[in-house]
């Protein structure tokens, strides 16, 4: 587990006391855990694009390489 | 299209999530695995390819080994899993890839991708196999152009566009 130190605005940093104090997460952290999950989640098929054209990059620059 | 002859294996070494055996048994391709190495799996991906391909234990080809993870490379991978940023066979594949100190990490789980690549790993998916056998000429045109249409009608996912790119890559290979 490593321990990160997050720069937030005043306006996010209340934003996210509220959702704490109001139930939503249990602590700052889960907050910013949830907030990475779902980007994953909304984000997966725009990444998956990302990577696979990294891919193709990758392969055409293993053209003539040994195998 | 066949495996590569004994003696003959490059000597890579490969971690691989369930997601490109399925695709690339689908497509037919999974041959070009290994050639590209020997191809190391986690139990639970070993698991999952008996589920979905009953049988798969017994009649794997040699090039692809089951392993165990050891106890500190299982930790983070429940933990991963626990935290819930990664599923638990794309959580064991990228310890285990860390666990071995894998040239590549096979996985199509964009995730594991950015997981593995954060690690220093180098991550790569079913589309890449297919496109780097034609690269070093394991496959000519027509075979490497059908094994991408192949793949595509497999469980893996890819848009319409960058199929049309890979294809279009394919030309610029054998250029």
């Amino acid at each position: 587990m490593k321990l990160l130190q997050v720069e937030l605005s005043d306006k996010l940093e209340a934003l996210m006391a509220a959702l704490v104090q109001e139930g939503w997460f249990r602590s700052a952290d889960e907050v910013i855990q949830v907030a990475l999950i779902e980007f994953l989640r909304r984000r997966r098929f725009d990444l998956l694009e990302k990577q696979q054209r990294e891919d193709i990059a990758w392969a055409l620059r293993q053209k003539g390489t040994s195998p | 299209m066949g495996a590569a002859a004994e003696g003959d294996v490059p000597m890579r070494r490969i971690v691989s999530g369930t997601g490109p055996l399925l695709s690339l048994t689908e497509a037919r391709a999974l041959d070009l695995l290994g050639r590209a190495g020997q191809v190391h799996v986690p139990e639970v991906v070993a698991a999952e390819m008996e589920d979905e391909t009953p049988g798969w234990s017994e009649q794997r080809p040699a090039w692809i080994v089951v392993k165990a993870l050891a106890g500190p490379y299982r930790d983070e991978a429940v933990a991963w899993q626990e935290a819930g940023l990664l599923g638990v066979r794309e959580a064991e594949a990228v310890a285990l890839a860390r666990q071995l100190k894998a040239d590549w990490l096979l996985t199509d789980d964009a995730a594991a991708r950015l997981f593995g690549r954060t690690f220093g790993l180098e991550v790569h998916g079913s589309l890449a196999i297919v496109l780097w056998a034609a690269a070093v000429r394991h496959l000519g045109p027509a075979e490497a152009d059908a094994a991408l249409i192949r793949l595509a009608k497999s469980p893996f996912w890819i848009s319409a566009k960058v199929l049309r790119e890979a294809r279009a890559t394919l030309k610029d290979i054998f250029r």
